[in-house]
């Protein structure tokens, strides 16, 4: 759930910093449920997670970089939605109490990889990023965008098929919520056609205040 | 009820139901996970989709009382002749949910003195509101 940074500069370190010891309180807090990675619930978790694999074709063997990954949630989804599936998984986290309790809990799935860090971890057909973008803390906007197209950028080098991601929407008429990020699907298609050279798809309206973009490479 | 929870859990518990259904965006999100998950199905329990969607005390004691009173609906009736309470309330959350015109829902309770069942209806339970909200009542001891 937590998110990274790929570039090298400093400021996105103190942002990566900053949302690595957010997240390991949080875990600590809750342990390894829905709540350890800040969501509501296990039922909304799994709801983001369902648009993201909009992005996949696993009706074929496939590799999967699950970037923010937190404690593995997106195994239990794969198990359930698709069991038949050949699946190579490899999630990755800038938290390392995230990446421990993920092994502790995926131990007797030894085909499932964890690894620590603040990029993909290889390349892979595909990269899913669920919840990353969305608790900004004290970052200032723009230097929180900075990050986001750095990750963006990121998921784009390390995948071959396409990425997915999620944003919190910008509501009209309401305030923004201190700390989180909102945002338009428009700001952030118009980056991945023009900088990341894809093809996009937004997923709306599927009973939460965000929207998924779906990122194809190669269409 | 007392004897499964500290007095203070059930107000908050009632709370959090009655958010979670609430007109707006919480009705929304609820429609969409029936819709994907169909968590009000037959083939889940009250108490599995209580805690899919974490409707229950973080208190572990709690928590296990508000499963157990979960559970326990399956022995009380239902204002449906032949349908106990626990299936009343998960049949008609379901076809709440699934219907176009989805209602939010108010969860209250009432004393077994009164009614021994699970009482459904629609109505408009807020004096601050004229909404119409589909009310589910439990019987508590």
């Amino acid at each position: 759930m937590t998110a990274g940074v790929a570039g090298g500069n400093r400021p996105l370190r103190e942002i990566r910093d900053s949302v690595e010891a957010y997240y390991s309180r949080v875990l600590e807090r809750h342990g390894p449920t829905a709540r350890g990675v800040d969501w509501q619930c296990t039922a909304t978790q799994y709801l983001r997670l369902v648009q993201l694999l909009k992005v996949c074709d696993l009706g074929r063997p496939s590799s999967l970089n699950d970037f923010g990954c937190g404690y593995g949630a997106l195994l239990a989804l794969l198990a359930e939605r698709f069991p038949d599936a050949a699946i190579d998984y490899h999630g990755v986290d800038v938290s390392p109490a995230m990446i421990g309790a993920a092994r502790s809990l995926w131990s007797a799935k030894p085909d499932a990889r964890f690894s620590v860090g603040a990029k993909c971890p290889r390349r892979a057909d595909y990269s899913l990023a669920s919840g990353v973008f969305n608790v900004r803390l004290d970052s200032p906007v723009d230097r929180w965008e900075r990050y986001v197209e750095s990750i963006l950028g990121d998921l784009r080098r390390r995948s071959g098929k396409g990425f997915a991601v999620n944003f919190l929407r910008r509501k009209r008429g309401q305030p923004p919520v201190a700390g989180l990020y909102h945002s338009t699907p428009r700001r952030w298609t118009a980056f991945c056609v023009k900088e990341l050279d894809c093809t996009t798809e937004v997923v709306a309206n599927y009973g939460l205040a965000e929207f998924t973009l779906l990122a194809r490479i190669g269409d | 009820m007392g004897k499964l929870m500290l007095d203070r859990y059930v107000g908050d518990i009632q709370a959090e139901l009655n958010f979670r259904f609430s007109p707006g965006d919480p009705l929304k999100e609820m429609i969409a996970l029936q819709r994907e998950f169909a968590m009000f199905s037959n083939s889940h329990t009250l108490m599995s989709a209580a805690a899919l969607l974490n409707l229950a005390p973080s208190d572990p004691a709690a928590r296990r009382g508000w499963f157990t009173f979960l559970a326990n609906l399956r022995r009380v009736p239902s204002d449906r002749a032949g349908v106990n309470g626990h299936n009343r309330i998960r049949s008609v959350l379901r076809t709440n949910l699934l219907s176009p015109g989805a209602k939010p829902v108010h969860f209250t309770h009432h004393s077994v003195q009164e009614n021994r069942g699970v009482l459904v209806s629609t109505g408009a339970p807020l004096v601050f509101s004229r909404r119409q909200y589909l009310i589910i009542s439990a019987p508590v001891t």
